[in-house]
């Protein structure tokens, strides 16, 4: 004989509770982990940095912030609040249109605004490209942006933080761009 | 007719099977809460994508959203839809896309964190993606199966009706992460097209690695869930060993895909990286293959005996739909055998036929046979006499591929009085 199906009553307050004790344990655990783990890497005075084709100095007191740095492709510094964000990816594609994505994914994506006009710079070892500051409600920064055509490659040099300090480590950011070439062996 | 619906005035407790939408239960607000929670955070993630890559996102919506529908219509094909209420697998799938997805970001970013801080940022960018994706997605996909069955316990009477809710929510987290990759692919994608990260995607993470991605890990892990639902005898040791096993199992396909493994031994054109993939993915495709299987067999054999039990008329289930009733590829080659051999109507009919006995057995199992029935009974009479009539006896007879479709002999057992 078969037997049917019955719809006897049941808690699930135990499972429920379990299932949230389960996935707030894990992923708040990973989350406070995390956040208490040291992320900083001191760098040795005169250290050259290396990330994809772009090398370049530190300068004293920026370390090197572990989880925000990508081998190969990116590579982020911090001073206190400040961060010095250089990344680097393949293009095969025109020479503004990574400049164009990236405003559109700053001003659309990001909410943050751009301060005067896109302009072009050129450093001491002859990388040039174009630059432009940019601010929001709780961070301003620099962006600087290279793209190589010959190795089809493009090198985005992003320097931000909270607002205020900014302009105290913009010259080390700077220093930093000036001492940079694209160089390095791939 | 013999009466065979189940008395409730005998039983202590209602006959029947709970719906999906359980107000007075915790499990079911829970779920609602994480899924609801979940989409705001996906729209919102997703809306910076349409600002900034508006081509991407559009396409990329229409391209995963085709894709999901085909998984659907193949699920469909199959009959395993069957196995529940639509709300049921609107549930698993909205969980894996927004509820598993909404938590998987957060942990799935602290464990790579982990792995540059405690190792080394060149660890984590080989090692990161396999450490932290297949404990986090596994593990959070699961839940979601766990909280289903929380909900209506008593829908799950076979281990096809599990795998097929795993199944859902492995789609559902896939579709949303495929459809978010593309946005992300799009952003660093190194030329300014917006459609061909789409297309390239489509073809790596859909057409390449889709059919043993999410889809296939959750029905493996689910499989270890069913098994500790439908052997509520055995020692609970060995129940959670089962899902411990299962869970191990879809963890370590998944381990095996994410990870840098064999990648050295293939090339960096797209013919190695098809290879690549392929060889990859065959173990976990297989391994749900397998588990598919014994999950249909079962439900071949639960589908035989109620129907044995329950219809033992010719005219209602005939012996040939009978043996046919556990193989749903068999089910469907005869459809198809059908449809060539007396056009869409007929295979249409066929189809709708061999749904509706379905239902038929899936209603006499849980509220018996009778005035509830009725309908289902009807319905299958009317079905078999319009294909009979556009098929016809002489035709049949002479069209081989209907014959070789429509006539299996059966030994077909009569386990109830006729």
């Amino acid at each position: 004989m078969h037997e049917p199906s019955r719809r006897i009553p049941y808690r699930t307050w135990p499972g429920a509770l379990g299932m949230v004790l389960a996935i707030g344990g894990y992923v708040g655990g990973l989350v406070l982990w995390d956040r208490h783990t040291p992320g900083s890497r001191p760098l040795a005075p005169g250290e050259t940095l290396t990330v994809g084709p772009a090398r370049f100095v530190p300068e004293p007191g920026w370390q090197m912030d572990l989880a925000r740095s990508k081998s190969g492709n990116t590579l982020t510094l911090f001073k206190g609040s400040q961060k010095f964000q250089v990344t680097t990816a393949s293009w095969e594609g025109g020479p503004n249109g990574p400049m164009a994505r990236q405003l559109r994914l700053m001003e659309r994506g990001q909410g943050l605004r751009i301060e005067g006009d896109v302009s072009d710079f050129i450093n001491g070892w002859g990388m040039q490209g174009v630059t432009f500051a940019y601010y929001g409600p709780k961070l301003a920064g620099r962006l600087w942006q290279v793209v190589d055509l010959r190795r089809k490659s493009v090198v985005r040099i992003d320097f931000y933080g909270a607002n205020d300090g900014l302009s105290d480590s913009m010259d080390d950011a700077r220093r930093m761009l000036d001492s940079m070439d694209l160089g390095a062996p791939l | 007719m013999t009466p065979l619906a189940f008395d409730p005035a005998q039983a202590a407790w209602p006959v029947g099977t709970d719906s999906f939408f359980q107000p007075r239960r915790a499990a079911f607000w829970l779920l609602a809460v994480l899924i609801v929670n979940g989409l705001f955070y996906t729209v919102q993630v997703f809306s910076t994508g349409f600002r900034v890559v508006p081509v991407t996102a559009f396409l990329g919506l229409a391209v995963w959203g085709l894709y999901a529908l085909a998984f659907i219509l193949a699920f469909r094909a199959l009959d395993l839809l069957e196995q529940h209420s639509p709300e049921a697998f609107l549930l698993a799938f909205a969980w894996g896309g927004f509820g598993a997805v909404y938590f998987a970001a957060p942990a799935n970013v602290a464990i790579q964190n982990l792995c540059a801080k405690l190792v080394s940022p060149a660890f984590a960018a080989v090692w990161g993606p396999a450490i932290a994706g297949p404990i986090t997605e596994e593990f959070l996909k699961l839940a979601g199966v766990v909280l289903l069955v929380l909900v209506a316990r008593t829908q799950f009477q076979t281990t096809l009706s599990v795998l097929i809710v795993g199944a859902m929510t492995g789609l559902g987290f896939q579709v949303v992460e495929n459809l978010s990759d593309t946005v992300s692919a799009s952003l660093n994608f190194p030329r300014e097209s917006q459609v061909a990260p789409v297309l390239l995607n489509l073809l790596t993470r859909g057409i390449l690695s889709g059919l043993w991605t999410h889809a296939a890990y959750t029905t493996i892990a689910s499989f270890g869930i069913a098994w500790f639902l439908l052997h509520p005898q055995r020692p609970m040791a060995v129940r959670l060993a089962a899902v411990v096993g299962c869970f191990a199992l879809a963890w370590a396909m998944h381990f095996v895909w994410n990870s840098p493994l064999l990648e050295d031994r293939f090339g960096n054109g797209y013919g190695d990286l098809a290879a690549l993939l392929v060889v990859k993915g065959i173990p976990a495709m297989a391994a749900a293959w397998l588990l598919w299987r014994v999950a249909a067999r079962e439900n071949g054999a639960y589908l035989h005996g109620l129907a044995a039990y329950f219809f033992p008329e010719r005219d209602l289930i005939a012996d040939d739909e009978w043996l046919r009733l556990g193989a749903p590829v068999l089910r469907y080659q005869v459809r198809r055998a059908m449809g060539q051999a007396f056009g869409r109507r007929a295979r249409r009919l066929k189809t709708q036929l061999q749904r509706e006995q379905l239902r038929l057995i899936r209603k006499a199992a849980t509220y018996g046979r009778g005035p509830q029935t009725a309908g289902h009974e009807q319905a299958v009479r009317r079905l078999r006499a319009a294909l009979d009539a556009l098929v016809g006896t002489d035709a049949m007879r002479n069209s081989p591929q209907a014959r070789q479709a429509a006539s299996v002999p059966a030994h077909r057992p009569t386990a109830a009085p006729r």
